[in-house]
């Protein structure tokens, strides 16, 4: 899978922002594909302030590998939603998944389909299943009112990171009958985004 | 040590970095995300950040800030892990590491601990004399810097250090014990023990018989002088006097005097030993023996070795005694376990063979022991010692009409209660049975005795 995103990076680095970038997003592609994701992620970082588009997708995949999955989330959120492959999706669905966001991981997932070839499709049906599995009785107002609390916790200062959960809430309040705190999803979704336009 | 600080620093995140090229600007970016990193807890992360910042801008002082303040707490951590999976010596390149980076009293005082481990006094002393100018660090460096001076056979020094432990200090109480240590320690150390008992059999008489029990009082004194500290030459005088109750013919006196060199201390030490001792029994010449001996102990980790060889030339002053002088040789070994804080069991065998001027008088003997020294809190010390020896000898006396073989079965039992820093209140019960195949022979007795030991280093 380094691999795949080594082979992704030389690809796509010819459309970065500057030749200073570019040499930090390969060196970051280089340390990870050894496995050095902090590495990584430094170089990543160090590329996104020199002014790479790309980076902030790179530095989503390396803080996914390292286990930071609510910041890998707020990483691809702040992405330039253009001009990405499937590959970086697919890492941008396993944050979603490790950071309990089922819906937001499907969904990804589920647009990844095999566009990042046979092995990768194989990994994408096994997460589906498992998010099937944990989806299977529908969501409770618990699981609902866990996702708000998050949404609460994260607000302060990690708009992102609370919109994501935000999105969760209201997406599972949409499998249940009676909607559960729909509205106030929408409500607080719309407060963020106001705090975002300002 | 040299390979084991080279490979440590190959693979040292807090190294420096050589420079490799000078870009002030991109050495700022790489500030940005180390600094970034570590305000969202990812130290290891921020360190490679800086570090390459510092790669691309030696100068650059938050990088060289930044790396600084994240190591020395990985450092610390480091250095505290090693200290206490045992391995001092990496402890100690890992905290002067630190401290070549940044002044720590802490890291201070656990590199004088490690040092002090590593039996490095003079490296160990000036960083446990900085921790001790930090208030809360004080304590464990006089601890300390009392044990290197103890290690020193300075009792004066580690006296000194200790009494300035704070009384609620976790360490105060084996400080306390320390203390003691030191005041009866020293390179002139004066005992004195007088006590008084009961022997339930001081003539030996064959069981049944009835008789031979008496009251006792006794004195010894000994004099022991270490110019150079434990490890090195040492000289010793020592006198006894105890008179019997009743029983004046068995009143015993003696002195003696020995001169020996030690290399090492107490629990690893070789040592070879001359001493001449000279007894007197109601009032009369009785024996006058010269002694060689040598000793050796040693441990690893838990497990304790020691033996000794003693080569002894008797010369009994009786008529009726005179028969057992000649050549006694003994030997032992022992092998134990440290049990609690200063207690040992140990278990071993001894052998040892008697020529003297008849074969009727002469034996080779042989046998087991074991033994228990067990620290009871601050002040008291139990003992316990038993033994078995059984003693074929070499002829049949013809006094006797048999060749005599005896078994002696001994034990001993003891506490010290410590009264005082050089006061201590002994009890002691022995008892010996033994048996031989002369009827007469055969005997059994018990001694208690209470005594008072004062003990005192002079310097």
């Amino acid at each position: 899978m380094s691999w795949a995103l080594w082979a992704s990076l030389l690809l796509t680095s010819s459309a970065s922002a500057t030749t200073g970038a570019e040499e930090h997003l390969l060196a970051g592609a280089r340390f990870f594909k050894e496995g050095r994701f902090a590495e990584a992620l430094v170089e990543f970082r160090v590329a996104q302030k020199a002014g790479s588009g790309q980076a902030l997708w790179y530095a989503g995949a390396a803080l996914q590998k390292l286990g930071r999955s609510e910041e890998a989330i707020e990483a691809f959120a702040a992405a330039d939603p253009t001009g990405h492959d499937a590959l970086l999706d697919y890492y941008r669905a396993l944050a979603c998944y490790d950071a309990r966001l089922y819906l937001c991981a499907d969904k990804l997932l589920a647009s990844v389909g095999d566009r990042s070839g046979p092995r990768i499709a194989g990994l994408v049906q096994e997460v589906r299943a498992k998010i099937a599995v944990v989806l299977r009785d529908g969501p409770s107002t618990d699981t609902i009112d866990w996702y708000h609390e998050r949404a609460i916790e994260a607000g302060q200062g990690r708009k992102l990171l609370a919109t994501a959960y935000l999105e969760e809430a209201l997406a599972l309040s949409a499998l249940r009958a009676d909607h559960y705190r729909a509205a106030d999803a929408r409500a607080a979704l719309l407060h963020l985004r106001r705090l975002g336009s300002r | 040590m040299i390979l084991l600080a080279l490979l440590l620093a190959v693979s040292d995140p807090c190294a420096s970095p050589p420079a490799e090229r000078n870009d002030p600007e991109l050495a700022r970016r790489y500030v940005a995300v180390g600094e970034g990193e570590r305000d969202s807890g990812s130290n290891d992360t921020a360190r490679f950040a800086f570090r390459e910042a510092l790669r691309s801008d030696p100068s650059n002082e938050q990088a060289r800030r930044g790396l600084d303040a994240l190591c020395t707490d990985a450092r610390f951590e480091e250095g505290r892990r090693l200290l206490d999976e045992g391995d001092p010596k990496s402890a100690v390149i890992v905290f002067s590491r630190l401290r070549a980076a940044t002044a720590s009293r802490p890291a201070a005082l656990l590199e004088g601990i490690a040092r002090y481990q590593l039996e490095d006094a003079a490296g160990a002393r000036p960083l446990l004399e900085e921790a001790e100018l930090e208030p809360g660090l004080a304590d464990a460096a006089h601890f300390y810097l009392g044990l290197i001076a103890l290690r020193e056979d300075n009792a004066r020094v580690a006296a000194e250090q200790l009494a300035q432990i704070s009384p609620d200090a976790s360490l105060a109480a084996t400080a306390t014990e320390l203390t003691r240590t030191a005041r009866r320690s020293g390179r002139l150390v004066i005992s004195l023990l007088v006590d008084s008992g009961y022997d339930s059999n001081v003539t030996l008489l064959p069981s049944g018989v009835p008789g031979g029990q008496d009251g006792m009082g006794s004195i010894a004194a000994a004099l022991v002088a270490r110019p150079l500290g434990e490890s090195g030459p040492w000289l010793r005088a020592n006198g006894l006097y105890r008179r019997q109750l009743q029983l004046h013919d068995y009143d015993l006196g003696a002195v003696g005097a020995a001169a020996g060199w030690q290399l090492g201390r107490a629990a690893k030490h070789v040592g070879l030993e001359y001493d001449y001792d000279y007894l007197t029994l109601g009032g009369s010449p009785y024996l006058g023996a010269h002694r060689l001996s040598a000793s050796g102990a040693t441990a690893f980790g838990q497990f304790l070795l020691s033996g000794g060889y003693m080569l002894r030339f008797e010369s009994y002053r009786t008529g009726a005694t005179r028969p057992f002088s000649g050549i006694l040789q003994a030997a032992n070994f022992t092998a134990g376990l440290r049990i609690g804080a200063g207690g040992s069991i140990r278990v071993g065998y001894q052998l040892g063979g008697d020529v003297a001027q008849y074969p009727e008088t002469s034996y080779f003997e042989h046998g087991p022991r074991a033994r228990l020294d067990l620290p009871l809190g601050e002040r008291t010390r139990l003992s316990a010692d038993a033994s078995a020896l059984w003693r074929p000898y070499d002829a049949v006396d013809p006094a006797l009409g048999v060749k005599r073989a005896d078994l002696f079965l001994d034990g001993t039992l003891g506490a010290d209660f410590d009264l005082s820093d050089q006061l201590t209140l002994r009890a002691t019960v022995l008892g010996r049975r033994a048996f031989s195949n002369a009827p007469d022979l055969s005997y059994a007795r018990v001694v208690v005795s209470l005594g008072l030991l004062v003990s005192t280093g002079v310097f």
